[in-house]
């Protein structure tokens, strides 16, 4: 009777010390919190997801207003940088169907309207449910003269940070 | 002593063994807990200033989830019949007394309503507008697609309704539209020698409330209730005190012996917790002579003061 319960208590030491261990084990291995590091710039997947996630992180900080002209500042800066597939990959796939079926006539279409450098003035928004509504007015920087302004009415709806569709009136 | 001491430690570790370890335990899972708190990372949700649930006119006041979500179905299946042009499905889902109240219990009524409203709207967006108990007042945006447009051609509209929901006692929610939130019987009357007002019933909408009576003419006289050419001839006194006066002017006049059923509306909003308390016919004139307005201001001001009789009614309307 007395061994049975020396062999017990000696179980259960054993399973104690062995719980102590694990545990400590784990808050060792798992403990440390995981800062992302900068990627190596040869693995371009890598460095777009870090860079993906720091946008993300930045936008949370952003009220909707400033995050729907940084996502127009995006698009158009897309276009002015000759990245018409990324631009042309950002419209509402209903817009796309209506106004550019292919990636051609949309990048015929974008020298009518955009120069390579344009000053873009907001000029109001509206939120409709999810759907958000900027009032732009558009001035070639280089060669524009003064009230030779564009109005065209971008139309936004933000899936989540960093995620949205985009369309525009076509003028 | 040294050897005291570990005596005494190996006495205290076989009699607490059973408590150590399970305190060991507990440590152990609380530590596993906190690290997996530590780790965890929630995913990141949108935050916007859209909140279709919470009250625009009151922010601390929101519609309750169960609620919320049936109120969304509900819009989904309504809004899907109207556009697909299915009305009688549509028609059948608004609550029976908004189909007498708004519609006469008449579908065409309610279709041309109905395509007043949404027309060709492709999109929709809710939000909830005032709630009053179990009632909760929605505002509904229609609008094109206009993500699929981008405005092309088109300038920003839409048109607006209010669809109310009213839970009821047995959690059925019912709805109603074009802004009808409520209706209740009256029955007040008010009475003299030559007047009888009757009040029926009050119809009221989000922002006006109209009330029917009925107006009979005891007399054989002429009786002028409203012409224009008194002050206050017919207006709804709140319990404040602040008086309303008719959203539509009409003159209601009343030959020997005859009865009519008029319909008055005033400006009140359903979310004004100031109630109406009573209705007044402020200028009742009893004619030995009556022309009407078309004649010449002397004629009409002399009749008025050949009048046999001129008081005011008060009805109450709670």
């Amino acid at each position: 009777m007395v061994n049975q319960k020396k062999d017990n208590n000696k179980k259960l030491y054993i399973a104690t010390i062995l719980i102590i261990l694990l545990t400590i084990l784990a808050g060792v291995l798992l403990g440390k919190k995981k800062e992302p590091l900068a990627p190596n710039a040869e693995d371009k997947e890598a460095v777009d997801a870090y860079i993906n996630n720091n946008i993300t992180l930045s936008l949370q900080s952003m009220e909707e207003r400033d995050r729907m002209e940084y996502y127009v500042a995006i698009f158009l800066g897309y276009v002015e940088g000759g990245e018409y597939e990324k631009a042309y990959n950002l419209l509402y796939e209903d817009f796309k169907q209506n106004y550019f079926p292919t990636l051609e006539s949309f990048e015929q279409y974008l020298p009518t309207i955009f120069s390579e450098m344009s000053n873009i003035e907001h000029e109001n928004i509206e939120r409709n449910g999810d759907i958000y509504v900027l009032w732009l007015s558009i001035t070639d920087a280089v060669n524009g003269k003064p009230g030779e302004q564009k109005k065209m009415n971008i139309v936004i709806q933000e899936e989540n940070y960093n995620d949205f569709a985009i369309s525009f009136s076509v003028i | 002593m040294w050897t005291d001491f570990r005596l005494k430690l190996r006495h205290f570790f076989r009699k607490n063994a059973k408590i150590i370890f399970i305190a060991v335990c507990i440590w152990s899972v609380v530590f596993f807990i906190n690290l997996f708190l530590k780790n965890y990372q929630a995913p990141v949700e949108l935050q916007t200033t859209y909140e279709p649930h919470t009250s625009v006119m009151d922010s601390g006041s929101s519609v309750p989830k169960k609620v919320g979500n049936s109120v969304e179905e509900m819009l989904e299946q309504y809004i899907g019949y109207c556009l697909e042009g299915n009305v009688e499905s549509a028609y059948e889902m608004l609550s029976d007394i908004c189909k007498e109240c708004s519609f006469e219990n008449n579908i065409d009524n309610f279709t041309t309503y109905m395509i007043n409203k949404i027309g060709s709207a492709k999109r929709y967006a809710i939000q909830d507008y005032s709630n009053n108990g179990n009632t909760y007042i929605y505002q509904i945006k229609y609008s094109e697609d206009m993500l699929a447009t981008g405005l092309t051609n088109s300038t920003y509209r839409y048109t607006e309704e209010k669809i109310i929901f009213k839970r009821q006692k047995n959690g059925k929610i019912e709805m109603s539209v074009g802004n009808f939130v409520d209706y209740e019987d009256i029955k007040n009357v008010s009475e003299n020698e030559y007047l009888k007002v009757d009040v029926r019933k009050v119809e009221k909408y989000y922002s006006v409330e109209r009330y029917t009576v009925v107006l009979t003419n005891r007399s054989d006289y002429t009786i002028v209730i409203s012409d224009q050419q008194e002050d206050s001839e017919i207006f709804l006194e709140l319990a404040s005190k602040d008086v309303r006066m008719p959203t539509v002017v009409s003159n209601i006049v009343l030959e020997p012996n005859q009865s009519q059923t008029v319909k008055l509306e005033f400006a009140k909003f359903f979310d004004n917790e100031n109630d109406a308390s009573s209705l007044t016919f402020g200028s009742v004139r009893v004619m030995e002579q009556y022309s009407g307005t078309e004649v010449d201001e002397n004629i009409i001001q002399s009749e008025i003061q050949n009048a046999i009789a001129k008081f005011s009614v008060n009805v109450p309307v709670t």
